[in-house]
């Protein structure tokens, strides 16, 4: 029986109790799925196409011929991000840079590797920027790194428990996905020739309670750095094998110079070597059979 | 000997320093580099492509002589040396048999020729290749195939080639003096 303030009164059948419960019910998990429709999106990226070429279609750069002076200095930078956009933390570029330059700094045709902070990279710098960037650290050649991170959350069937307080502190309702890709493009300074190039991609996915899922996702976001990058570092000493007999069998495109305390060698190649060794047993068997017969 | 020291220094790059051609060295009176640093490689790989040509030369090379061979072996390294003071101020480091290799090959070829034995066809051809791709490279300036050193691992002096040849061709000609020769036949 239900009271009404006037000394009324009206009784509520069983049936029209239940209806209740079940519009109430209906209504909670409403409200919690229409959260679940809200699925935040977040991301960051650099384009290295934005920023060696700021004029866009209307800009032509004809590429020369590369003369590659070694042992070389090579320069490694991130690409700088549009304004308000590609905010990665300097320290963190650095320990990406690092990861990237120690695989390659021991091989003999690199003298060094110079880390060029960001600061002396301007958005939209260009070509020009470059050059800047050559005359103070010295580097013909430079591996521009571009990212493109995208971070989905969505709320999962367990976010229903939010409702409870406790649960958005101790439920991981919180269902996160980054996406990271990573590219390295090695570019002549002198001639803009782009020389090669890797990619290196990863997926990280997580689940974080609503109170956590800032921290979660930074984690996130620096794992899927690291696993990008080291791709990308396996995908570089591959396309740099490439590079090498790329260079060796088209001399008329690049150009390659020896500057002072060179190291020199002197070595067979393998099908001449074939040739030969087994020239000189046959000839050898030849005159031997010659003699017996 | 000479086996033990391209092994040693391949595999144990510590050593290599003492052996390798090294122009301030050399220059300072190092001279033993001028030969040693043709049995120390830079790799494996490197080490076991010039083996396929030096390895039988050197075996079939006791058909004419090892005195002889090993004579015509030390002269081609002193000619190879001095080529790379002279011609090449700018290369700091050697190493490598390749030269050793065509200087053997051509001192075998050319004996073989000179003896009159039979087979002189098949070594008449492998003398012609020597020179032909040491000349070829020369000319050019770079190994005539792609399985060579990659651009930065080392720089490939194909001189060598040509002067190993040359020298080990030059070792293995007859005398030409006919009082060497009658003293040679006596």
């Amino acid at each position: 029986m239900v009271k009404l303030g006037s000394g009324s009164a009206f009784r509520v059948s069983r049936t029209g109790r239940w209806a209740f419960f079940a519009i109430c019910l209906a209504a909670v998990f409403s409200i919690a799925a229409c959260q679940g429709l809200y699925a935040q999106r977040r991301g960051e990226a650099t384009s290295v196409v934005d920023f060696l070429y700021p004029g866009g279609e209307r800009m032509v750069v004809t590429p020369s011929i590369p003369v590659l002076k070694l042992p070389v200095t090579v320069g490694i930078a991130f690409v700088p991000g549009q304004q308000g956009r590609g905010v990665m933390p300097e320290a963190r570029k650095n320990e990406l840079m690092n990861m990237v330059a120690a695989d390659f700094e021991a091989l003999s045709f690199v003298k060094e590797i110079k880390r060029i902070p960001s600061p002396y990279l301007k958005p939209k710098g260009g070509f020009d920027n470059l050059g800047q960037v050559r005359t103070m650290f010295g580097c013909d050649v430079i591996a521009l790194i571009s990212y493109d991170q995208i971070q989905h959350t969505d709320e999962g069937l367990l976010s229903i428990f939010y409702w409870t307080l406790v649960g958005a502190y101790v439920v991981r309702g919180e269902k996160n996905d980054t996406s990271t890709m990573m590219d390295a493009a090695v570019f002549d300074i002198p001639s803009r020739k782009l020389l090669f190039r890797a990619p290196g991609l990863s997926r990280v996915k997580g689940s974080a309670t609503p109170v956590n899922l800032s921290e979660k996702l930074r984690a996130d976001s620096e794992e899927g750095f690291k696993l990008a990058t080291a791709e990308m570092k396996t995908n570089l000493r591959f396309e740099l094998d490439r590079f090498k007999e790329t260079v060796k069998a088209r001399p008329e495109e690049y150009k390659v110079v020896h500057t002072e305390g060179y190291r020199g060698g002197g070595s067979l190649e393998l099908p001449f070597a074939l040739a030969a060794g087994c020239l000189a047993f046959f000839a050898a068997a030849r005159s031997r059979d010659r003699k017996t017969n | 000997m000479v086996a033990a020291v391209a092994v040693l220094s391949t595999f144990h790059p510590e050593t290599a320093g003492l052996f390798i051609y090294d122009r301030a060295a050399v220059l300072s009176g190092g001279l033993w580099r001028l030969i040693t640093c043709h049995f120390v490689h830079y790799s494996a790989t490197h080490l076991i492509v010039n083996l396929l040509v030096l390895l039988p030369v050197t075996v079939l090379a006791g058909r004419t002589g090892y005195g002889r061979f090993s004579a015509a072996m030390l002269f081609s390294a002193l000619a190879m040396g001095a080529a790379f003071v002279v011609a090449a101020p700018e290369m700091r480091w050697y190493a490598g048999a390749s030269g050793l290799a065509n200087a053997g090959a051509a001192w075998l070829a050319t004996a073989e020729l000179s003896r009159g034995r039979a087979g002189r066809p098949l070594w008449a051809l492998l003398l012609f290749l020597v020179f032909a791709k040491a000349l070829w490279e020369t000319s050019v300036g770079r190994t005539l195939f792609l399985g060579g050193a990659s651009p930065g691992e080392f720089v490939s002096f194909p001189l060598a080639h040509l002067i190993g040849a040359l020298a080990g061709a030059a070792a293995a000609l007859p005398p030409v003096s006919p009082r060497f020769s009658k003293r040679a036949g006596a």
